[in-house]
């Protein structure tokens, strides 16, 4: 084998991970199932990570059911919720779990788990205040996008505005501040982005207080090619271990050429991510657009 | 399952041979079994290879081991930890329930390649271009990546962990 398909190997080898759960980007879909094609080796790896013949990947693992009164219990949000609905629905799994001895029921999470939280209720009063309270903090922020949008200046009274944002359940309350002047000192200029990028190498940001807060330099991805374009609906996201910190809604063009992040005190030593969606040209928030938003994230380091 | 794994806990024993018993019993209840016998010896097998490589991590998935007659030995770190859940397993499962009461078309899609990890197959099948399939799926693939960024629990901690998002 020469050394570069030795190396065509090795990539292709760090990738079967991911092609196996679906999650190879498309570009490098291609160019990997050329070389399964080609290699015994890739083949046989990939070859245990199929379902068990006569198995099928739609129903709960075994490897869950057969430690269910554990491992349910661990369970959270959305992945909670879909393996909850889906014992609704499934008469098998629900076979399968008592045939294993357990009730099909989810285990509730150990209290004292760092980070856990209750499962969401599933129905009565508990429910319904929960969409009022969506409905509400929606309608709240439509008005606070149609004011930031027609009259900027009555928020921040310079043409720059400063948005309040949300803050599940850490620590940090954080605020985005946009359309600044991209000479801003100690300013970090984000490199264009890669087309919905997997979490490329992180941007080394040092520490972020509040005092002077983290300024980036939009590069020209992030910037509106056209006042049509700017008028699409951009959400920018920060996450920390995929938990949601803070967000702002806003139009395109609101932006700027930079923006700062600004903590409530000092924002925690580790990695970050920074994702900006973008919503596709003519329907903001349409049902039935078909097109994805667009996604671009950078990942922080934060000192 | 004690002879083809060294040392382990009854605990886990007992988990791994349920993972065994529980897969043999769904596949009775959607064929007739020929030879049962056999085939809960190579459940067994198949079960303890896939312990192990659970316990090396999410790379070591595609380590190649053995499978037949050699006794296997789980990675030195690992002493005393319980058998756990497959969580590629559980991941594929978290995004075809998404995709069932979502997204039908990407469900339909997601079926087929985690049946058989193959878009040339699926293409085939389907009488239409390599390129034209995965352009779809990854359409799909988009909103299983906004999820993993956006959803907190084991099963995106254990995405994100293994660099697959």
């Amino acid at each position: 084998m020469g050394t570069g398909s030795a190396s065509a190997h090795d990539w292709a080898l760090r990738q079967l991970l991911a092609y196996s759960a679906g999650l190879l980007p498309e570009e490098e879909l291609l160019r990997l199932e050329e070389h399964l094609h080609a290699c015994p080796d890739c083949r046989s790896r990939l070859a245990p990570l199929k379902p068990a013949s006569g198995t099928s990947a739609e129903h709960l693992p075994a490897s869950l059911i057969a430690t269910w009164a554990r491992s349910s219990a661990l369970l959270e949000g959305l992945e909670r919720e879909l393996v909850e609905s889906h014992l609704e629905d499934c008469a098998e799994c629900r076979a399968e779990l008592s045939f294993a001895g357990h009730e099909a029921v989810i285990a509730d999470a150990p209290p004292d788990r760092p980070g856990s939280r209750p499962a969401r209720p599933t129905g009565g009063w508990l429910h319904s205040l929960w969409f009022w309270v969506i409905g509400l903090l929606g309608a709240t922020a439509g008005v606070a996008a149609w004011l930031f949008a027609a009259h900027p200046a009555w928020l921040g009274g310079t043409g720059r505005s400063m948005t309040a944002l949300r803050s599940f359940g850490h620590a940090v309350p954080v605020t985005f501040e946009f359309a600044l002047d991209s000479l801003s000192a100690g300013a970090v200029k984000l490199p264009e982005p890669g087309f919905r990028a997997r979490a490329a190498k992180p941007i080394e940001v040092g520490a972020v207080t509040n005092v002077s807060g983290m300024v980036f330099v939009l590069p020209p991805a992030l910037q509106p090619p056209s006042p049509e374009a700017g008028e699409r609906r951009m959400v920018i996201t920060l996450l920390q271990d995929g938990r949601e910190l803070a967000s702002h809604t806003g139009p395109f063009y609101a932006l700027g050429d930079a923006i700062r992040l600004r903590p409530e005190g000092r924002l925690e030593a580790g990695d970050y991510d920074l994702r900006f969606s973008l919503d596709p040209a003519g329907a903001p928030g349409e049902a039935g657009s078909g097109e994805p938003p667009l996604v671009w994230f950078y990942r922080l380091r934060v000192r | 399952m004690k002879r083809k794994l060294k040392s382990l806990p009854e605990d886990t024993v007992e988990d791994l041979a349920r993972e065994a018993m529980v897969t043999l019993y769904r596949l009775s209840r959607r064929e007739t079994l020929v030879n049962p016998d056999a085939l809960a010896t190579t459940l067994v097998d198949r079960v303890c290879v896939d312990h192990v490589r659970r316990l090396r991590g999410p790379a070591g998935r595609l380590d190649p081991l053995s499978e037949k007659d050699a006794t296997l030995v789980p990675p030195a770190q690992s002493a005393g930890k319980e058998a756990g859940v497959d969580m590629l397993e559980l991941f594929r499962f978290v995004v075809l329930e998404h995709f069932r009461q979502h997204d039908a078309p990407c469900h339909e899609l997601a079926i087929e390649f985690f049946t058989e990890l193959s878009w040339s197959a699926i293409a085939r099948r389907q009488q239409l271009r390599h390129s034209t399939v995965i352009k779809r799926w990854s359409a799909c693939m988009e909103q299983v990546r906004e999820l993993a960024y956006a959803q907190r629990g084991p099963v995106w901690e254990w995405a994100r962990q293994a660099r697959i998002v």
